[in-house]
């Protein structure tokens, strides 16, 4: 079982190394003490995004054969993992690694096209995982309503992503001589209010269960859906005069941003490894409480 | 009273918690009496069995404070019942104290006591007051179907054989 192995603590490790090992390799060039290590700095990102999203891709297919009888909860895994695979093909197609081997790919068209072939069908997964989720705690009628309130904060962010794609100048896909980007980038992005409206579901649905592992999960779920819209704005209303796009800065210096989207990955990682860690001390107790009747009633 | 021992008395012969006067006649009987003698063989086995299947269970079974605390709970209500009537469902009590245990740790403490309504509404017994030993296994496969459904089969499996009387 993968998931003995992969515990959410390897999984923090992983992000934590990362992230360290990025600012060892950038504060010293920020202080002027050494030239900037862009090559390992790519290297690092694109080999920790592979990483991340493979976990993911593995620890939700496992996730999703835990759920034989309940087909929405393992749709629901299924459908996460399919966002886990399409995010990995678009982290290794996305890699800051092309741009030694290629000027300027990671704002050419190409790669535009690239992106947005692979980020449309992400966040078609990622939304069905979602709904799945919603719907699959829904009818179990264990009272999860979703209140006022939380419709409203719902209509809220879908609208704020809305207005964005509406009134914004330009996305960065806008003049791609591939018309296909042009079309795709405005849905890609669109898709993140829904996407975002369903992060706050689980946000109630974590507050609703109170404590308890899955409660963590739906928190790990949240913190990936939620940053990614998080970031697409703040990176819009920070840098109003540069185009829109979904997850890249425009170039290697908004090294804060590359790293926030590093984070992103690693929370997807870390919601399959904490959900995959459940059936695991799931196990453990059943062995026990084996062993410890065994032992008071000897077969 | 066998030979003029009482069955208390041999309680706490094999307990090692005799008094001197007892224990000197217990063992003056046991040098010469057989019958009481393989007696004491069989009892002395048993309890030494006991002791250590007790202490490999208390190794196996980690519990955490709140376990511990339902457990407990479960057994003064029963400690408290006088009525010889109400004993089952003091028992039943227990049980799903123990259940909401092991579901909370996983689901929540909300979702565990929302989990065993849910349960008990769609089983027989209509309602959680109403959860009786005859009743008891409906309920119990219902609620394995719901930790199926929030958390996967295996913590299913946990909460089937958990809620096994």
């Amino acid at each position: 079982m993968l998931a003995a192995r992969i515990t959410p603590k390897v999984v923090a490790c992983g992000l934590v190394g990362e992230i360290l090992l990025l600012a060892g390799l950038y504060l010293p060039a920020t202080f002027g003490w050494t030239s900037r290590f862009r090559l390992t700095e790519a290297l690092v990102m694109t080999v920790a995004g592979v990483l991340a999203f493979s976990i993911a891709l593995l620890l939700s297919l496992e996730v999703a054969a835990e759920y034989r009888q309940a087909r929405w909860a393992r749709l629901a895994w299924l459908m996460l993992a399919a966002n886990a695979a399409l995010s990995l093909m678009k982290r290794s197609v996305g890699s800051p690694l092309f741009d030694f081997l290629m000027a300027g790919y990671r704002t050419s068209p190409l790669r535009g096209l690239l992106d947005n072939l692979l980020v449309v069908p992400a966040n078609l997964c990622l939304l069905a995982g979602l709904l799945a989720v919603w719907w699959a705690f829904h009818r179990l009628g264990l009272g999860f309503r979703i209140e006022r309130r939380d419709w409203a904060a719902m209509a809220g962010v879908a609208a704020l992503f809305l207005t964005l794609l509406l009134f914004r100048a330009s996305l960065s896909q806008g003049q791609s001589p591939f018309l296909i980007s042009r079309f795709t980038q405005p849905f890609g992005l669109a898709l993140l209010a829904p996407i975002s409206a369903c992060g706050l579901v689980l946000h109630r649905y974590a507050v609703r269960m109170g404590d308890g592992k899955l409660a963590v999960v739906m928190r790990w779920l949240m913190v990936y859906v939620l940053l990614r819209g998080v970031l697409v704005l703040l990176h819009s209303a920070l840098s109003p005069k540069l185009p829109l796009m979904l997850d890249s800065p425009a170039d290697l210096e908004d090294w804060a941003f590359d790293v926030l989207w590093q984070v992103v990955q690693w929370a997807a990682a870390m919601a399959a490894a904490c959900r995959a860690q459940l059936t695991v001390s799931a196990a453990e107790q059943l062995r026990q409480l084996r062993a410890a009747k065994a032992a008071v009633v000897p077969a | 009273m066998k030979h003029g021992i009482a069955e208390l008395e041999w309680n706490d012969y094999l307990d090692g918690r005799a008094t001197d006067e007892v224990r000197d006649r217990i063992e003056a009987h046991l040098i010469g009496c057989l019958e009481c003698w393989e007696f004491y063989e069989q009892m002395s086995g048993a309890t030494q069995e006991l002791l250590e299947a007790g202490e490999e269970a208390r190794q196996g079974l980690t519990l955490e404070d709140r376990q511990l605390h339902a457990m407990l709970r479960g057994v003064f209500a029963r400690l408290g019942t006088t009525e010889a009537g109400a004993a089952a469902p003091s028992c039943v009590q227990g049980q799903l104290n123990l259940l909401e245990t092991v579901l909370a740790p996983f689901c929540g403490t909300q979702a565990a006591v929302s989990a065993l309504h849910a349960a008990a509404e769609n089983s027989p017994a209509h309602s959680l007051d109403r959860v009786t030993p005859d009743n008891w296994e409906p309920f119990l496969k219902k609620l394995t179907a719901i930790a199926a459904a929030m958390c996967g089969e295996t913590f299913a499996g946990l909460v089937w054989e958990s809620g096994q009387f």
